[in-house]
């Protein structure tokens, strides 16, 4: 079965690539060093780069299953295990979509009261970004993949970093594989959040024309993201010494107190204001899928749900208070991300596997 | 007056209705026209010519000697009349006949072709459209003698009822496209429509929205060249414009001057452009940011030149610059309003007097100054009217979103514009398009402007039927070094 949205609906399968990459990319690179670097100190690096290979196999594993049944989630919940374990299970992914909103709404307010407006009231901004993002998911999802697209800019925040090489220390970096395979792995799963973000695929699967060709430009989109990441993590190690990153929330932000321009002096408010880039894409890919599900589970228009799920993620957002409720929070999220990807996404895969191993001998 | 035809006294309640009886020994002949409508050396000639000469000839002998192309023999009252509105002189034999003939005798009182004064050019051809339809369809077929160049003739408004023309060739102009376009004229209900510029409104995709979704110019060329590349051409009677969609938002920014430098020229010419339109639209809402919240951010070297020249102004830099922002939104008002002479005069006066006064009055900070003049300087930049005064007031909500959030401020405001822009269309094209859908074929002819051995495809996102413009190999043939 074949449930194709109309063709001036769907967007072209490189498309995956921002989609996916600006999925993946959230603020939350700001302070992903600072767990992994606890147990893994120095050789962080190499986590970064097997938690990316992980992601591969992942997104492998996301694409065998939306091949074989060519549908989305959504739909693959209800064929798999009926109606009502289904909806269930697409309820836990609904509720995820808008905590993982809110969480990174709530990211982006709080860096920027600590790096721009320390008075600004957190209700105000998250208003104005919630109504903007309204427009941007009311226009519809290519208009939501264009924003992806545009927001590809941020790399040249990411650029803007190599002007902090003269002040790297290479001897941080060394000795090499100093600590342990199970430290690196524990690093490994601290680093996973960061990363979450292909499971969007499962529900964009039917806005993509020839689904099937856009499975390399995922893979593509996920290696960039590691290599930004790696990026990242490398120019902390070789900027900070390990002491002084323990100390650091946003060790990324305070990288930018390197950059120095001739005439813009403190890059950082550069840097702060343009992790807008970084959180909107996510939002409203986040808000538009979690509507999405609701508006094909109990047949009511997007158009309605919408202002609901906006609301709720504003009260949220509202509710969160301080930087102890965003790290509980965050952990949380991180948790449920992590089991997501790493546990659901396989028990999927095989019992797809097993659906159709059954099939086949009936 | 007793004898004319019973229809023809209601028209003469008009008082440049001419109707009379022709004297003859025969059957009364009646001639109706609207004597501000017709060239009276026609009607002398032609038609009273023959008939004086000989008073009895029959009506098809008279239908026959007159020597004009356009006449016709009409049958319905409503035909008549539309005719007589058009400058046509009605002839009929007998008060209640079954036939009535009408022969165009409209007066081509009008313009004759000047030179461009919108979209000045150097190189480029020194002509431009009139009032005249005909006139402006001569202009565009002579650059087109193709024979599947089309024109379709249609009528809007209930009371102007303009004669609009939609020009396209046929097998290449996408046939989506053209009847999307003849669909949205087709539909068009409004009683008075007197320019196209109104038209042009009425058929645009999205009616709320400052940006332009079609583009009218005054330059046969450029229009041609919209033709012959799958664009669709509207023209209007009365209307020294045409009109051509689909078009995408890099187009409001090139000149058709571009293509006839020199390609390196051309293109630089071209990024000057647009990035003068980044400048324009940035600039004043960066002042504002950096003086208002990031005044750190600023380097040593340049912020005392910047802190030393508006240390005497009493107001915050967002009301400074929204003062200055708004007398330049006066200067040029008031510019276009008056005869040219007198506007240089307001210009300088403006410009000269009213900014160096406002500098030592300490109303307003020397860079400001600059920075608002070179930027109102750099929306005009833009060739297109309607995209220079987008440029220009979309300055404002940039302003205002500076004001109250610094860079951040203006980081959302850009998204949203961002956001706005994705979701236009142009008679259903992308207005973002060759971005955003991103077509890699269709890079060639965007900041850039290309060498012509580059332009061997027609723009993939007109959807023409006839892709290829040139062969490729034929284009690009390359010789061997002393060959």
């Amino acid at each position: 079965m074949k449930a194709m949205e109309q063709a001036r609906f769907t967007v072209s399968p490189y498309l995956v690539f921002p989609l996916v990459h600006s999925m993946q990319f959230g603020s939350e690179y700001l302070n992903m060093s600072i767990k992994p670097i606890q147990l893994a100190g120095h050789d962080t690096w190499i986590s970064v780069i097997l938690c990316g290979l992980c992601f591969h196999v992942v997104i492998w594993m996301v694409y065998r299953i939306l091949n074989r049944n060519e549908t989305d989630l959504i739909q693959i919940h209800r064929r798999f295990f009926g109606k009502w374990a289904g909806g269930g299970l697409n309820f836990i992914f609904i509720v995820y979509f808008l905590l993982h909103a809110s969480l990174l709404l709530r990211l982006f307010i709080e860096i920027v009261q600590v790096w721009l407006f320390p008075d600004l009231a957190t209700w105000l901004l998250a208003s104005v970004l919630l109504l903007l993002v309204y427009y941007i998911v009311a226009g519809g999802f290519r208009v939501i993949v264009g924003i992806c697209l545009f927001s590809l800019l941020r790399h040249l925040l990411i650029a803007a970093m190599l002007f902090t090489a003269g002040y790297f220390h290479f001897n941080n970096l060394s000795p090499v594989m100093d600590h342990s395979l199970n430290e690196l792995l524990m690093a490994v799963k601290e680093l996973a959040f960061p990363y979450v973000g292909v499971e969007i695929l499962f529900f964009v699967y039917t806005f993509i024309k020839t689904p099937e060709k856009s499975e390399k430009w995922a893979h593509l989109a996920n290696f960039v993201t590691t290599v930004s990441y790696l990026i990242v993590v490398l120019f902390s190690l070789l900027l900070f010494k390990f002491e002084q990153l323990s100390t650091q929330i946003w060790p990324q932000l305070t990288k930018y107190k390197f950059v120095r321009f001739p005439f813009i002096d403190r890059f950082e408010f550069v840097g702060a204001s343009a992790q807008i880039f970084f959180v909107i894409p996510i939002i409203c890919l986040c808000i538009w899928a979690s509507s999405r599900a609701v508006k094909i589970m109990f047949a009511v228009k997007q158009r309605t749900v919408l202002p609901i799920f906006l609301i709720l993620v504003f009260v949220a957002v509202s509710l969160i208070a301080g930087r102890n409720h965003i790290e509980a929070f965050q952990d949380l999220l991180s948790q449920i991300g992590f089991y997501m990807i790493f546990a659901y996404i396989p028990f999927v895969f095989l019992v797809d596997m097993v659906r159709v191993k059954a099939g086949r001998t009936v | 007056m007793t004898s004319v035809p019973r229809k023809w006294k209601e028209l003469s309640e008009s008082s440049d209705f001419v109707c009379y009886e022709h004297p003859t020994n025969n059957e009364p002949i009646f001639i109706g026209y609207f004597h501000s409508l017709i060239e009276p050396k026609v009607l002398h000639d032609h038609i009273l010519g023959p008939l004086s000469n000989d008073s009895n000839l029959s009506f098809d002998d008279l239908y026959r000697s007159i020597p004009v192309g356009e006449k016709e023999i009409a049958f319905d009252w409503d035909t008549i009349q539309n005719k007589l509105l058009r400058g046509y002189v009605a002839i009929q034999y007998g008060l209640q006949p079954d036939q009535c003939m009408v022969v165009n005798a409209v007066a081509s009182k009008g313009r004759s072709i000047s030179a461009p004064e919108i979209e000045f050019t150097v190189e480029g051809p020194k002509e431009a459209f009139v009032e005249s339809l005909d006139m402006n369809l001569n202009l565009i077929r002579k650059r087109v003698p193709f024979p599947e160049l089309r024109v379709k003739e249609l009528e809007v408004g209930e009371l102007s009822k303009a004669r609009v023309a939609v020009c396209y060739i046929k097998g290449l102009t996408n046939e989506q496209y053209l009847n999307t376009c003849i669909q949205r004229i087709a539909d068009v209900q409004f009683d008075q429509i007197t320019n196209i510029t109104i038209l042009q409104q009425m058929i645009e995709d999205n009616s709320n929205t400052i940006f332009p979704l079609t583009i009218g110019t005054e330059r046969p060329d450029y229009a041609a060249w919209a033709v012959s590349s799958g664009q669709i051409c509207v023209l209007m009677d009365g209307s020294p414009i045409a009109v051509f969609a689909p078009v995408n938002l890099g187009y409001f920014f090139i000149t058709f001057e571009d293509y006839y430098l020199p390609w390196i020229v051309g293109s630089i010419l071209r990024i000057i452009r647009m990035s003068s339109v980044l400048f324009s639209v940035f600039a004043s809402p960066l002042y504002i940011a950096v003086m208002t919240y990031h005044g750190q951010g600023i380097s040593n070297v340049f912020l005392p030149t910047i802190v030393s020249s508006r240390i005497n102004v009493p107001f915050p830099p967002f009301v400074e610059v929204l003062i200055l922002e708004l007398v330049i939104e006066l200067l040029r008002e008031a510019g276009a309003r008056l005869p040219t002479k007198i506007g240089q005069t307001i210009g300088i006066v403006g410009g000269i007097v009213l900014g160096t006064a406002a500098v030592e009055a300490a109303l307003t900070s020397n860079f400001l100054l600059i920075i608002v003049a070179l930027s109102a300087l750099a929306s005009f930049t833009t060739p297109i009217f309607r995209m220079s005064a987008t440029i220009r007031l979309l300055r404002f909500p940039f302003i205002f979103s500076a004001q109250l959030g610094g860079l951040l401020g203006i980081f959302i405001c850009t998204i949203a514009i961002c956001a706005h822009l994705l979701r236009l269309t142009s008679l259903g094209m992308p207005y973002l398009v060759p971005y955003y859908p991103f077509r890699a074929s269709d890079a060639y002819d965007t900041v850039i402007r290309p060498s012509y051995s580059k332009f061997h495809h027609r723009l993939s996102y007109f959807r023409s039927q006839r892709p290829v413009r040139v062969d490729k190999k034929q284009l690009n043939r390359k010789k061997d070094i002393d060959e």
